[in-house]
Parts: structure tokens; C-alpha cells; sequence
């Protein structure tokens, strides 16, 4: 099947009921359907998502951060989060600083530690090459500087920046990402993963505002599933 | 051979004795009397540090072998120059070493032409199976005439009296060279040019770099070329081949003529690698046939993974195909598919995407390497194929099914007996926006994550207008959970009672795919392109 021939044409109740394209070509393979999980995610894809838009919310990337204006105007909406409101000052409206953002202050002292990050050899990318420190800005991270970073620097570099409870729960989220990619994976301790990820998530919930939430950072939810079912993620 | 018992021979004090100086002088004698172990005047350094890896001038060598000593088990001189004579205890260390194997194959290689056995390798045949291998015998013609013309080759020295360079190996290093170092075809045919004048008249050198590729070329496992619709809808391919404009856009095959040139030249062309034979290589070369059935044979903990033969899904395929497991030989398959612009980033857009198939039978050590991943598509084009890479992905799968089905008769080195392959596509592998493309689940909108499909609670933004799976965790977590009750820090004033939804696995899949047939065949245009092309 080869799909429909214009993107506007659409099978009835797409993305109501369902959100099935086509008639993917593999089932014309005979033995398609037995396959337990025939699709598996890129965890270096969702690992890369995940560290740039916690990154950029952090450090307040202008232009990158998904804490944005409409993300505010959002929170009055479906939070009860009056801190981080806008608040409506004389004629103009002004954004509060969220409890997750770092201070200019701090935002400088991290980018300076970047600068002066020396790693092992075969370790990593030279990171100190890639941060501006002038503009505030990461550029040209890889997906494999973006895997180092979430792995194994972002609980060193927020720490005593960030309040306890963010802080927390960031560096879960680093050593779920951690112990997910291990090349020798026990079955128990996936089991375990699986459970406290989802309590991860919910504190990240409770920290960030909806907006932050697209559909990549469902995603690791289901990891560990896809793991004990799959195998090791070092052969994706 | 002489007496070689002064090797490892010392004395208490760590001095050496009179005989080991001049056993170790005689050494040096041999093997700067053999011309082959030079690589620009040096020679391997064979002492315990160096063991045989390290190129060294003679003189440094000889320092080596007075402060360290030889390495150890190095009494037949296999490196310099010597027949492999494996005396007993040689034989029970090489069998009991994992990498015998490459140990026999370099040894065969240090006493014998290398480019000859390149050809052997090549040809399905190492020297010592000529007649064993009944897959000869069925051979072609016109395959048998390319090999012996290349055996020959091999043979034939670059001039007449020249010892160190036959006709193959100069094409062969120069191929090194040019790829190393990116040369362009025209730098290649000028460092030819300039060559042959410093060569002795009457040389056998190739004239120029396509001279040299249509000599080489029998070696490779070559590839085809399909023309395509530069839309994406239709490959000319099999019975349409002679098409020459797409049935549903109607755009032509080809370019338009310019000039004088004669020749039609396709709009886009797909280039597909047959999968085939490069698995029936692995059984060929010694180094990776005793390792193809590894999945098989590696000792597994109990609820320890280290290998996808280890995961639930593997164990239930091969339960469900008895007769196919069976074979520990059988190939597992894992395809993975991408896009980028090879003409960098910020350039002109571009998308070239390429295909990949994986083999999975591999130990850890190998499976992910380079080498063992067969590139088995390139699409061109300036956008990505979208939901029409069905289309370019229609070799391939009639090759997997016909694989399945029909398998493939491949000569086994490690065994040296012939049997019947075949494989299986086990898993996809995909980044987020290409698991749309391959899987037909759209990863956009509402209902994008396609573990929890229709059971999916995210809801639009009203100011930031796009899906958010804002208060969507909740329901993963234990029914009697502090966090479900919370009304404040998450959804305000909402509960959560939900469960969490259940996976589609095995049993579902047949209806599923029951559901996406009917949905397809409601629109008409689909079902007319189905018409066509299946």
C-alpha cells in the first residue's frame, strides 16, 4: 500500500479514533505478524529532545525554551501555579522568573564550567569548544554530546543552582537515562526503572508548565517496557 | 629448523648469554634476508612488548630482543617469513583461543599471495575447499571467466621481473590510497600517468581509473539501479519497468533532453543493495561464519540481558517458528532508516536516506561494528519520501519474503558444508518523526504516542495550540498513589482514576492490521495504487 496520494486526504475519524496513515508495506512480510514489538524507538533521539528542552527551559534560552509567553498564559489556565503567572503591571505585562530558571548569575557560573570542562580521551566531544559564553548559547551540539551531557553533567552542573526538588528530579531523570542505556540490563532492576520513571515524570510535571510536555517526553515511560521485551538498547 | 632453544633461555642475573646475542643476531640475518617482510625498511618487531605489531628498523629490533626478550610461543619465525609449523602445544593454545580463526587467516596470508586469496574469498572458494564446494559447479560462465581473469591477475607480475607487485595488488593499493585520502579520479589518472613513465617499458599498469574499476568490479557485490517517480509513487521496477511515465502523477521518467546526447537519463534513481549475498559472505569468510550462530550459543543468565536474543520477543518469535529457529544459522534481521544531507546542514536542502540492515546473529562485540551493518538502500531526493517510502522499500521486502520462503543455498565456511539459509526482519528502528513513516502510525497530534494509541488523554493548548501530554503520567502509577489525589500541582482540581492503558502485543496485531486494511480500502485512490503495484 503505498499511502494516500496527497497529504491532505485523510482515512475517517483520523486522529480522533486513530492514527493510522496507511497500510504499512512490512505486513506483506508473512511471519510480520508474529513479531512480539515490530517497531522500537531511538532512545539517542528521545535522550537528545529531553536534555535540549530541560536545557534550554534551565538556562532560558531565548528563543529555544518551551517557557515562553503563551506557555505562562497556558499555566493561569489548567495550574494552579500563581508564582509564575504573568502579572499585569500598569499598562504592561511582565514574566516572572519560574523557580526552574537560573539566575543570569548562575546561568554564567555554568557556562564558564562548560568552558573549562576537559573530558577523558574517546569520552566525549570537546563540550568547551561548543558554549559561548558572551551570548549564552550551546551551539552545534551532537547527539552524542547531548547523551554525555544528560548522563552524566546536568546533576553536576545544577547543583546548588536549583532548588532541591527540581534538582531531584532532574538527576532521576539522568539516572534513568543512565541505567536504561547499561549494556547488561537485570530484569528486576528494569522492573523497578519502570515504576520510579513514571513517579519522575510526574514530579517533572509538577515543575514545568504543560507546554514543556509534546509527545517525546511521553516517551520514556514505555522504555523500559520496550526494553524487557526487546533486549539491551546498545543495538539501536 | 635449527635448534632454537637459546630463546628463552636467561640466565639469573638477567644477562644475557653469548649464544642468545648471536641467535638473535642470526635472526636479524633471516629476516632482512626475505625482501616480503619490508615495509618501508622496517620489519616487524617480534620481542615481548611489540609482539609482532610494531614496524621497527632493524637496529631498534635489535635492542628490543637484547633488553626484552622474544615473545612468547614465537619459536617458529611465522611472521618473518617462515612456514607455519605449529608444533603440539602451539595447536592446543591456537584451538583453545576464540580468535583461532583469524590466527589461521593471517598465518595463511603471511605465506601466501594476499591478493590471490582476496580473489578466492571473493569467488566463494579458499584454497583448501576448491572441490569440495559443489556451488562452483553451478556457477555461470561468464562469472568463471571474470574469476580466472582476475586468479590470473593476481598472478602476473607488474613487468617482467618485478617480484614484489603482481597486476592486482598495485590497482588494489592504489583503490587504499584514493579513498583514504578522497583523491578525485583525475588526480588518480594523473598519479597513473606520471607512474608508468617512471616504469620500466611494457609495464602491465592500468591505463586510467575506469581501466582499474572495471578490473576490480567482479570482486564487489555490485547493486542495482531502479528508476522512480521523483514523487515518490511509483518504482519502475519488475513488470512496469518499461514505463515511462508515472501512472498516478504522470510526471515523466526521464529528464528532458538537452543537447545532442542520445541517452535518456532518469529523473531519480533508487539504488538497492541485495541483501543475499552479502549474508552469504558472512558464512564465507572464517572470521564470521563460527560467530553467526552465537545467539544461539552463548551461555545466558537467567533475567540478565546482554543480547536482543535475550528479550522476551526474540524467544517468542522463534517459539512461534520452531522450523526456523532450529537452524541456529538463520539470519535476524533488524532494518533502520534515516534521512540526512550529505552536502552538510546549512547548504542546500537536501534529504538523501539510506537504509540499513542489521544482522543480529552477532556477539555484542560485533553486531553494532560498521562492518557488519549492510547498507541496503540510498533514496535521493530533496524531501524526505514521507508516507510513500513504501514505495522505494518494495525490493527489499520481496527479497525478505522470497527469503523467507524460498531461502538461499550458502556455503558455510566454519562447517564447510552447504545449507539452507534463510532470514527474518525482526524490528524497525527509528527515530520519532520516521517511526510515522515506517510504522503508519502518525506521531503527530493528539493520539502520537503510539504505545497508548486511542487510549490517549492529551489535549490541545489553548494559547500554545499544539498536543500536550500534560497530566497524562498519572495513570501509570499504582492505583493508591499520593500523587493521583492531588488536586493542586497538577491539572487543577483534577483526580485521576484512570489505569494505565494496555499495551497492543501479540494478540491484538491481527486485528489491527484486519482495521488498517478496511481503512485503507475506503479511499479509492489508495486501493487503485494498491492495484497496480502489488
Amino acid at each position: 500500500m503505498f499511502g494516500l496520494q496527497s497529504g491532505k486526504q485523510k482515512f475517517p475519524c483520523f486522529g480522533l479514533t486513530h492514527n493510522w496513515v496507511k497500510r504499512s508495506i512490512f505486513w506483506e512480510l508473512p511471519y510480520w505478524k508474529t513479531n512480539l514489538l515490530r517497531h522500537n524507538l531511538d532512545v539517542m533521539h528521545i535522550e537528545k529532545n529531553m536534555f535540549e528542552n530541560i536545557f534550554n527551559a534551565v538556562m532560558d534560552v531565548k528563543g529555544k525554551t518551551k517557557d515562553n509567553i503563551k506557555a505562562r498564559l497556558d499555566v493561569a489556565l489548567f495550574c494552579n501555579r500563581k508564582n509564575i503567572e504573568l502579572v499585569c503591571d500598569g499598562s504592561r505585562l511582565a514574566k516572572p522568573r519560574a523557580s526552574f530558571v537560573l539566575e543570569k548569575n548562575a546561568q554564567l557560573l555554568v557556562y564558564k564550567w562548560l568552558k573549562s570542562l576537559r573530558f577523558p580521551d574517546r569520552h566525549a566531544s570537546n563540550i568547551s569548544r561548543l558554549v559561548y559564553t558572551e551570548e549564552c548559547r550551546l551551539y552545534g551540539m551532537k547527539s552524542h554530546d547531548c547523551h554525555v551531557f544528560m548522563q552524566t553533567l546536568i546533576s553536576l552542573a545544577f547543583r546548588d543552582l536549583l532548588s532541591k526538588g527540581i534538582w531531584d528530579a532532574l538527576t532521576e531523570i539522568s539516572h534513568f537515562f543512565r541505567d536504561i542505556c547499561s549494556n547488561k540490563l537485570n530484569v528486576d532492576h528494569i522492573e523497578r526503572l519502570e515504576t520510579n520513571i513514571v513517579e519522575t515524570i510526574c514530579k517533572v510535571e509538577m515543575i514545568f508548565p504543560p507546554s514543556f510536555f509534546d509527545s517525546m517526553k511521553n516517551l520514556p515511560v514505555h522504555l523500559p517496557f520496550e526494553v524487557k521485551v526487546r533486549g539491551p538498547i546498545q543495538y539501536r | 629448523m635449527d635448534d632454537r632453544s637459546w630463546m628463552y633461555q636467561d640466565s639469573p642475573q638477567k644477562l644475557r648469554r653469548m649464544d642468545y646475542c648471536n641467535g638473535v643476531q642470526g635472526f636479524i640475518n633471516f629476516a632482512t634476508s626475505i625482501s616480503r617482510n619490508f615495509t618501508d625498511g622496517s620489519f616487524r618487531c617480534p620481542c615481548k612488548k611489540c609482539k609482532n605489531k610494531k614496524f621497527m628498523h632493524q637496529d631498534v629490533i635489535t635492542m628490543h630482543l637484547l633488553t626484552k626478550g622474544f615473545m612468547e610461543d614465537y619459536l617458529c619465525w611465522y611472521a618473518h617469513g617462515e612456514l607455519f609449523v605449529p608444533n603440539e602445544s602451539m595447536v592446543e593454545r591456537v584451538v583453545g583461543s576464540t580468535s583461532s580463526a583469524s590466527n589461521m587467516h593471517e598465518v595463511r596470508n603471511d605465506n601466501s599471495n594476499p591478493y590471490r586469496n582476496m580473489v578466492m574469498d571473493a569467488m566463494r572458494m579458499s584454497e583448501g575447499n576448491v572441490s569440495e564446494c559443489p556451488i562452483v559447479e553451478e556457477e555461470p560462465n561468464a562469472n568463471e571467466t571474470r574469476f580466472f581473469d582476475l586468479l590470473k591477475d593476481s598472478n602476473e607480475p607488474l613487468w617482467d621481473g618485478c617480484t614484489n607487485h603482481n597486476k592486482l595488488s598495485v590497482v588494489a593499493q592504489m583503490f587504499t590510497i584514493k579513498s583514504d585520502h578522497g583523491l578525485s579520479e583525475a588526480g588518480y589518472d594523473k598519479i597513473i600517468k606520471w607512474a608508468r613513465s617512471i616504469l620500466p617499458e611494457r609495464n602491465r599498469l592500468k591505463m586510467n581509473f575506469y581501466a582499474a574499476k572495471s578490473m576490480i568490479k567482479p570482486l564487489g557485490l555490485g547493486y542495482q539501479k531502479i528508476d522512480m517517480c521523483p514523487n515518490f509513487y511509483m518504482l519502475y521496477y519488475l513488470e512496469i519497468a518499461e514505463l515511462t511515465e508515472c501512472m498516478t502523477c504522470g510526471h515523466s521518467c526521464y529528464k528532458p533532453r538537452t543537447g545532442r546526447g542520445k541517452t535518456l537519463v532518469a529523473n531519480k534513481k533508487l539504488r538497492y543493495f541485495s541483501i543475499t549475498p552479502r549474508l552469504q559472505r558472512l558464512f564465507i569468510s572464517p572470521r564470521t561464519a563460527e560467530h553467526m550462530t552465537w545467539h544461539k550459543s552463548h551461555h545466558e543468565v537467567d533475567r540478565v540481558m546482554v543480547h536482543p536474543s535475550d528479550g522476551k520477543a526474540w524467544k517468542h518469535f522463534n517459539s512461534v517458528h520452531p522450523h526456523f529457529s532450529a537452524e541456529s544459522r538463520n539470519v535476524h534481521l533488524g532494518l533502520c532508516t534515516d534521512g540526512f544531507n550529505p552536502f552538510g546542514s546549512f547548504t542546500a536542502p537536501y534529504s538523501c536516506w539510506l537504509v540499513i540492515l542489521t544482522v543480529y546473529n552477532l556477539p555484542p562485540r560485533m553486531c553494532m561494528r560498521p562492518e557488519f551493518m549492510f547498507l541496503s538502500m540510498v533514496i535521493p531526493s530533496l524531501s524526505s519520501p514521507g508516507q510513500n517510502i513504501d514505495v522505494c522499500l518494495r525490493p527489499m521486502i520481496d527479497e525478505l519474503t522470497q527469503f523467507w520462503s524460498s531461502r538461499a543455498l550458502t556455503y558455510d565456511i566454519s562447517r564447510k558444508h552447504n545449507f539452507v539459509m534463510r532470514a527474518a526482519l525482526i524490528r524497525t528502528i527509528n527515530d520519532f518523526p520516521t517511526y510515522e513513516m515506517v510504522s503508519s502510525w502518525s506521531t503527530h497530534g493528539k493520539l502520537a504516542c503510539p504505545y497508548c494509541m486511542e487510549n490517549n488523554k492529551a489535549f490541545t493548548l489553548i494559547n500554545g495550540g499544539k498536543a500536550s501530554f500534560f497530566y497524562y503520567h498519572r495513570r501509570f502509577l499504582p492505583p493508591n498513589h499520593r500523587y493521583r489525589k492531588n488536586r493542586k500541582d497538577f491539572f487543577v482540581g483534577r483526580v485521576e482514576k484512570d489505569v494505565a492503558p494496555r499495551v497492543f502485543l501479540v494478540k491484538n496485531c491481527m486485528m489491527l492490521c484486519q482495521s488498517t486494511v478496511t481503512l485503507c480500502l475506503v479511499s479509492n485512490q489508495v486501493s487503485r495504487s494498491f492495484l497496480v503495484l502489488v
